[in-house]
C-alpha cells in the first residue's frame, strides 16, 4: 500500500475508533446508575454478621428471652449480661435487663446456637454502627421493647430490695455489661 | 428611550452588557451542573443530588462558596499581572457575544468581519493564560501556560482553515450573512463534513477541553495555569472556560448547522437548542477519551487536521468553480 493510502487508512480507522468509543459511553449513559444513595438507601447484606439483637416474635411483637442464662454461660468473651427478677404475679423469672458489650463481642454466634427459644440473632442490617466512646458500645437489647411497651416488659416485678430481704431462688444476677462478671458465676 | 442618541446608545450598552454577564453566569452554572450529571451517567454514577432538584442548585452553592473565599496572593508573584490575568481571560469571552447571531434581529452589532472578530477576541484569552502562568511564579502554572500557548497557536491554524470552506460557500464573513446563506440547506450537509469535524476538534483544543486538556492536566500539573488562583479569580477562569465552550459551539452552529433557522420555535430557541446540542457532544467527548500526550497533540494538529482542512478548502473551491463554469 502506498504511503498516502496508509495515511488515509490510519486517519479513517482512527476516526472510526473514536466513534466506537463514543458509542460505548453512550450505551453506558442510558444504563441505570449503580450508586446507592447511602443514608437513604441501604444495601441488603447476606453474609454479614451484625451485632447481637433480640428476634421479635411475630405474633406477640415481643422478645422471646426466658432469662435462662444459657447465652451468658456459653459466651467465650463474656460480653453479655442479664438481670432477671421475680414476677409479682406468678413468681416466674422475668427479664428486666439484657446488655451486650459490643466491644468484647467476637461475633462467634455461640449464644445464638445455644439459645433454647431462638431469641437471639445477628442484626445484619445494622452494618454501620458507630460510637464516639466506649460506653455507647454497650447495647441495651431490651430498649426497643421497653420503648414500644410490649407485654413482657410491663409485667410487675417484686421489688429487688424486698426480694433480697427474704430468701429467694431468683435473686437478680447483677451483671451490668460494663462490669466484669461476678466470680460466683463459674463458667463451664 | 430618551431621544438623545448618545444616552440611548449608553443605555443600550449597559442593558446588553448586564444581560450578557447574567447569561454568561447562568450558562456557566448550568454547564457545570450538566457536565457533572453527564459524566456521572456515563460512569454509572448519580452526580449531584442533594441541593435542589437533582442537584441543580449545587453549582449555585459552589459559586457562593467561591465568592466568599479569601483571595490569596502568592508572595513572590508579579502582583499586577497576577490580578490582570483572570480579567484578560474572562473579558474577551463576554465581548464575543457582541456578534453572536441569536436571531435575525439579535446580534448586537452585525459586523462585516463577524466571526473573524470572535477568533481575534478569543485569542486575547491566551495572553491572559500565559500571564497567569508567568505571574504566579509557580512551576506548575508556568508549565501549564507554556503548554497552553503551544497548543493554542498550533490549533488556531486548522480552526481558521476549516472555516474557510464555509466562507467560500457563503461569500461573507458576516455572521447573519453566513446563516442566511444556509437557508437552502446547512453547510454540514452541503459538503462541509470534514470542515465540521476539524472545527470541532480544533475548538476542543482551543478551549483546553479534554482530551486536549494538557495545559491543566490534573495528574501532572495540579491545575495548570490557574494552580495559584483562589476564590473569585479562579471562578473567573472557570467562567471563561465554560463561556469559551459555549462560544465555540455557537460559532459551530452558525457556520455549519444553520444558526437560528428551524421550524415552529422562535429563532433564539433554535439557536440555543443547537448550541447546547454541540456542548453536549463536547462533554460526551470529554468523558470518553483519555488525554493526549504533548507530541501526539502536535502530530494531530500538523499531520492530520491541517492537511484535511487544506484538502477541504481545495475541494470546496474546485466545486464552486465547477458550478460557476457550468452555470
Amino acid at each position: 500500500m502506498s504511503v498516502v493510502g496508509r495515511y488515509f487508512k490510519d486517519v479513517f480507522s482512527g476516526f472510526w475508533a473514536l466513534l466506537a468509543g463514543m458509542a460505548v459511553t453512550a450505551r453506558y449513559s442510558v444504563k441505570p446508575p449503580v450508586t446507592l444513595i447511602y443514608p437513604k438507601e441501604r444495601m441488603p447484606l447476606k453474609h454479614f454478621k451484625g451485632p447481637i439483637a433480640f428476634t421479635t416474635d411475630e405474633k406477640t411483637g415481643d422478645h422471646k428471652c426466658i432469662a435462662c442464662n444459657a447465652c451468658i454461660k456459653t459466651c467465650p468473651s463474656r460480653c453479655m449480661s442479664l438481670v432477671a427478677q421475680k414476677s409479682a404475679l406468678d413468681g416466674k423469672r422475668v427479664l428486666t435487663d439484657f446488655k451486650v458489650n459490643y466491644m468484647l463481642c467476637s461475633l462467634c454466634s455461640l449464644c445464638i446456637d445455644v439459645c433454647p427459644t431462638d431469641a437471639l440473632k445477628h442484626d445484619s442490617p445494622n452494618y454501620d454502627m458507630v460510637a464516639s466512646n466506649q460506653r455507647d458500645m454497650h447495647m441495651d437489647l431490651l430498649k426497643p421493647y421497653r420503648d414500644a411497651g410490649t407485654p413482657l416488659t410491663k409485667i410487675p416485678v417484686v421489688d429487688p430490695a424486698a426480694a433480697a430481704a427474704k430468701p429467694s431462688p431468683t435473686k437478680p444476677e447483677n451483671n451490668a455489661a460494663d462490669k466484669p462478671l461476678s466470680p460466683e458465676e463459674p463458667k463451664s | 428611550m430618551t431621544g438623545n442618541p448618545v444616552l440611548d446608545e449608553l443605555l443600550k450598552i449597559v442593558l446588553w452588557g448586564t444581560l450578557v454577564i447574567l447569561f454568561v453566569s447562568v450558562n456557566a452554572l448550568f454547564l457545570v451542573w450538566a457536565e457533572r450529571k453527564i459524566s456521572a451517567r456515563i460512569q454509572l454514577r448519580q452526580g449531584p443530588l442533594h441541593v435542589g432538584f437533582q442537584g441543580t442548585l449545587q453549582t449555585v452553592a459552589d459559586a457562593i462558596k467561591l465568592i466568599s473565599k479569601e483571595l490569596t496572593l502568592p508572595k513572590s508573584s508579579a502582583k499586577s499581572l497576577y490580578m490582570l490575568a483572570p480579567v484578560l481571560v474572562f473579558a474577551p469571552s463576554i465581548a464575543a457575544f457582541l456578534v453572536l447571531p441569536f436571531s435575525p434581529e439579535m446580534p448586537m452589532r452585525d459586523l462585516n468581519i463577524g466571526f473573524l472578530l470572535i477568533f481575534s477576541l478569543t485569542n486575547v484569552t491566551f495572553i491572559g493564560v500565559f500571564l497567569a502562568g508567568w505571574a504566579s511564579n509557580s512551576k506548575y502554572a508556568l508549565l501549564g501556560s507554556m503548554r497552553a500557548i503551544a497548543q493554542n497557536i498550533s490549533y488556531e491554524i486548522p480552526l481558521l482553515l476549516s472555516t474557510m470552506g464555509v466562507v467560500l460557500c457563503a461569500g461573507t464573513l458576516q455572521m447573519s450573512g453566513i446563516v442566511r446563506a444556509q437557508e437552502h440547506g446547512w453547510f454540514l450537509f452541503n459538503g462541509q463534513v470534514i470542515a465540521f469535524v476539524v472545527f470541532i476538534v480544533s475548538a476542543l483544543a482551543e478551549a483546553n477541553r479534554a482530551p486536549f486538556d494538557i495545559p491543566e492536566a490534573e495528574s501532572e500539573l495540579v491545575a495548570g495555569f490557574h494552580t495559584e488562583y483562589s476564590g473569585m479569580r479562579f471562578a473567573l477562569f472557570f467562567l471563561g472556560e465554560y463561556t469559551a465552550v459555549f462560544i465555540s459551539s455557537a460559532v459551530a452552529v452558525t457556520l455549519f448547522l444553520g444558526g437560528w433557522s428551524g421550524p415552529l420555535l422562535p429563532p433564539p430557541v433554535w439557536f440555543l437548542l443547537k448550541t447546547y446540542l454541540i456542548v453536549f457532544v463536547v462533554m460526551w467527548i470529554r468523558w470518553t477519551f483519555p488525554r493526549l500526550r504533548s507530541d501526539q497533540l502536535m502530530a494531530l494538529a500538523w499531520k492530520v487536521l491541517i492537511p484535511f482542512a487544506l484538502l477541504n478548502i481545495l475541494l470546496t473551491a474546485l466545486f464552486i468553480q465547477l458550478q460557476r463554469s457550468l452555470a
